[in-house]
């Protein structure tokens, strides 16, 4: 599974930002970095690909969250890709 | 430093993923970057892992990333902190480029069509197919590739064409995507590309997205800008569109309008500019004439004078725009309003909306000519700033020139003077240069699916990292008539299966991305380079290599272009010590850096139109170089940010402030461009009452043949869809998910609907994303071109939807 850096901005009101800190801080698959103005640095590590994207959501949907930027995605033990199509002739290959 | 032994692995994981992040928060928040608890971070080499930077294979911002690898794999991707377009950030399909590479199905092996199947070949042979077809009618012989190809790629596959077999029939498909922007420049300031760069998004008080859905297409510079909001700056966005999309989620205003009204649009605000006398009367002046299409469309048109432009203006008042766009008159005046205004600063965006515009060029010219005529140009922040969607759209084929009617660095193949140059820098005999354009994009098709005795006179195209087989319009008349045409013969060189691998004659398998060295020009003229990590799978070779061993194995079949006027072949390599080394060989391609040999031999070409570029070692070092860029008294090389204005173009004479050095007119003006609003080609109608538009989703690059094969782009977007109104929906009877046929006068197509999906098209309209290699949009669409840039119009024809029945299937998830 994809571990994952995630910059989040959050509001400039402190008291919003407070709470969007503290539920992260409930999230026990992700680990918080120290907020540096209203950016705050997150590492998300999911248990499968639909628990990591349901955090994603999750956080994008926080009241406070202004924009959640991606930084950096770790895929080593990730699952090998498939294909979506049908193939054509090539496959013979 | 060691890692600690107690931490396990997947903390370790978790520590760099948040050191990469707490660097770019420091970063925005203008403080020294904390260390993480293990010290661990991307760049140590501690966490077993290789690092390497490369620009990111998808659009054409040129993010750069870092590169992780091990054993011989990519197995992580992080922002590079250190690149000025990006600044450690990635979007959704960014940060997941690496696994790109490692869809199930890569193309292994050369594989021939004997019989009807594909059968596995070796190399020789089929470099030998390929050889005997363009002996046997070199003529007749066309290479379509793409803005994918990197520089040295397309140089070679360039020169093999124009300056080996004579032969002007090459093109990428960026004539379907950018050819409208190049115009558009060409037109008005008499060189292509943007004046400005990606800094202007940070100084801009302004930023009107013409068309432009930035915050999917370009994420990462709309992060810049929203980036700027959130920390109280404040920057007005303007989104002006034919649906809405997730930026007019983040606009200020949004301006809807119908197809084609941005011609009106244009017109109205420069129109009041004059009439409120709050143009830039000085700067007009100074650097501006005005010019028109009098009688046919052309590129440089016939000039106009002022007097002549007011009144050509005169009809385009706010009422009689709001008529012809939809939108109303007080947000024309208010658009008007912002562009009279000397204190601020305004940026126009735009990318496909544009481009795929049957009269493209007009509407690139039009906006730019406000910039002009409003003085809101040559400033940090005041810029009119076409994006591309291609990595190296403008490194490849705007600048190497591999359009049908160009040559390397800017040239025309249609200027004697041009040709001359460019047979003296590959030192073929004169006269070696063809002096007649090749076929344009859609010509070329047209004439490959036409039978020969019908004037079919193209009977092999070499396809090189493209996928035309979904991406042309107009599918059956441009691409699937190949069928049966028993003399015509297809070779594509690709990395996966595709919808033109399925009609292919001989597929050759390529390497991809940090598979092979490469250098990328983005849509800032920033110039980038990596070099190989990992080693592509199988018998998977290089684009630049299938080249070269083709133009050798020509060379040796007899053929007298591929020898230069002293008899050699036309492509020499020297390692260091100034032995000839045989790089069409494949076990010695990697003795030396071909890329570099490539490059420098291009790079010669890059000074007649002011594209100075930097030796390939400088591009080493940075993290891309924007060009100009202009080697310094003390040695060292500089970019340029702002070209034309004095205090950043070494070009500019002192003293001169702004000045257009290759203005068409040759007296350093810009030219303003009067254009009539004129409605498309085709408009709804009783039987095809919807407008139909076609376009991309963040999760998915063009037609989809990498990110389809990423689960976790693939999963958050499975499958295209037709979007439409809600009302329309409710119309007709159709529910979220049902099954239509969406049809036009080309065809038909089965989909699901999404109402109240993504974006949200107005009443009347429908959107379909072409990534979809199963739902081929394309066999909808209309093949009708801009008559200057021969680009076709994706954006707009009629059609209709009826309900099909159960649904086809899910619609996108998010």
């Amino acid at each position: 599974m994809p571990v994952s850096g995630l910059l989040l901005t959050l509001s400039t009101e402190e008291h919003v930002a407070a709470e969007v800190v503290r539920r992260l801080q409930s999230r026990r698959e992700i680990l918080l970095g120290e907020l540096q103005q209203q950016w705050l640095p997150v590492a998300v590590d999911g248990c499968d690909e639909r628990h990591s994207r349901e955090v994603h959501d999750w956080i994008v949907k926080l009241p406070g969250v202004v924009f959640v930027d991606v930084v950096s995605v770790h895929f080593e033990d990730g699952e090998q890709t498939s294909s979506p199509h049908a193939l054509t002739d090539c496959k013979a290959a | 430093m060691k890692m600690n032994a107690t931490l396990d692995r997947r903390e370790l994981l978790k520590l760099s993923a948040l050191a990469g992040a707490a660097a770019v928060a420091a970063s925005r928040a203008g403080v020294a970057a904390p260390v993480a608890p293990s010290g661990v971070t991307a760049a140590n080499p501690d966490a077993g892992i290789k690092w390497d930077k490369a620009p990111c294979r998808f659009c054409g911002t040129g993010c750069h990333v870092r590169v992780g690898v091990k054993e011989d794999r990519v197995v992580a991707i992080e922002g590079e902190p250190l690149a000025e377009v990006n600044k450690g950030l990635l979007c959704v399909k960014g940060y997941h480029v690496g696994l790109a590479l490692y869809g199930r199905d890569r193309l292994t092996h050369p594989m021939l069509r004997k019989n009807g199947k594909m059968e596995r070949v070796s190399w020789e042979e089929a470099v030998d197919v390929v050889a005997k077809r363009v002996l046997a009618a070199p003529d007749k012989f066309a290479i379509y590739g793409s803005g994918q190809w990197t520089i040295p790629e397309g140089y070679v596959a360039n020169k093999l064409m124009k300056a080996g077999l004579s032969n002007n029939h090459i093109e990428p498909n960026a004539r379907l995507c950018m050819a409208s922007a190049v115009t558009g420049f060409l037109s008005v300031y008499g060189v292509d590309e943007p004046a400005g760069a990606y800094d202007d998004l940070d100084h801009c008080d302004v930023l009107i997205l013409w068309g432009n859905n930035m915050a999917e297409m370009h994420p990462v510079l709309f992060s810049r800008v929203i980036d700027r909001r959130a920390r109280g700056g404040k920057v007005k966005i303007i989104d002006l569109g034919t649906r809405r999309t997730r930026s007019s989620e983040f606009a200020d205003h949004y301006l809807e309008f119908k197809p084609n009204g941005d011609l009106a649009i244009a017109n109205g605000i420069a129109h009041l500019l004059i009439k409120n006398g709050t143009y830039d009367k000085a700067f007009v002046e100074q650097h501006c004439n005005f010019r028109q299409d009098k009688t046919a469309a052309s590129l440089n048109g016939e000039s106009m004078t002022f007097e002549e432009y007011k009144m050509a203006l005169a009809p385009f008042t706010p009422e009689h725009v709001a008529e012809l766009s939809g939108v109303p008159a007080e947000q024309i005046h208010m658009l008007a309003d912002l562009f009279g205004r000397r204190d601020l600063h305004i940026t126009s965006t735009w990318c496909m909306g544009f481009n795929q515009h049957n009269r493209a060029t007009d509407i690139n010219r039009l906006c730019h000519s406000i910039h002009l005529l409003s003085g809101h140009f040559g400033k940090p922040g005041d810029a009119p700033t076409s994006l591309t969607g291609q990595p190296s759209a403008c490194g490849t084929a705007r600048e190497v020139g591999t359009m049908c009617h160009f040559l390397p660095g800017g040239r025309l193949v249609e200027n004697a003077e041009h040709r001359a140059e460019a047979e003296q820098l590959w030192n073929v005999p004169a006269g070696r240069l063809k002096p007649k354009m090749g076929y344009h994009t859609v010509l070329m098709w047209e004439k490959f699916c036409t039978p020969t005795n019908q004037g079919g006179d193209i009977s092999t195209i070499w396809v090189q990292v493209t996928n035309p087989g979904q991406s042309l319009p107009n599918l059956h008349k441009l691409f699937q008539a190949k069928k049966g045409l028993e003399d015509k013969f297809l070779i594509v060189s690709d990395v996966y299966p595709t919808a033109t691998t399925e009609l292919a004659d001989l597929v050759l398998p390529s390497a991809m991305w940090v598979e092979k060295n490469g250098l990328y020009g983005n849509s800032e003229r920033r110039t980038q380079q990596w070099f190989k990590m990992v080693n592509p799978p199988g018998e998977a070779r290089d684009d630049a290599w299938q080249n070269l061993a083709v133009a050798r194995r020509l060379h040796d079949l007899g053929h007298p272009g591929l020898k230069d006027k002293d008899g050699k072949f036309l492509f020499t390599f020297q390692d260091d010590a100034g032995k000839e080394v045989p790089v069409w060989e494949w076990p010695r391609y990697y003795e030396m850096n071909v890329d570099k040999v490539l490059f420098e031999d291009y790079r010669r070409f890059s000074r007649v139109k002011h594209k100075d570029l930097a030796p390939y070692d400088e591009y080493v070092k940075a993290r891309g170089l924007r060009w100009p860029v202009v080697q310094q008294a003390d040695g060292t090389w500089r970019e340029t940010r702002f070209r034309f204005a004095e205090f950043d173009d070494p070009y500019v004479k002192k003293g001169a402030g702004v000045q257009f050095y290759h203005s068409s007119t040759k007296d350093d003006r810009a030219q303003v461009w009067f254009a009539p609003y004129t409605p498309p080609a085709e408009v709804p109608d009783a039987d095809y009452p919807f407008w139909l538009c076609t376009g991309r989703v963040l999760e998915h690059w063009h037609t989809g043949t990498m990110t389809m094969r990423i689960p976790q782009l693939h999963g958050a977007v499975p499958y295209a869809y037709v979007e439409m109104h809600a009302a329309d929906a409710e119309d007709r009877d159709i529910g979220n998910g049902d099954s239509v046929l969406v049809k036009t006068r080309r065809g038909e197509l089965r989909l699901p609907v999404w109402v109240n999906g993504r974006s949200r098209p107005p009443r009347g309209s429908l959107f379909i994303p072409f990534f979809d290699e199963r739902l081929l949009c394309n066999l909808l669409t209309l093949e009708v071109t801009c008559p200057i840039s021969k680009e076709p119009d994706y954006k707009k024809c009629a059609a209709t939807v009826v309900k099909a029945g159960p649904q086809a299937g899910k619609v996108g998830s998010i």
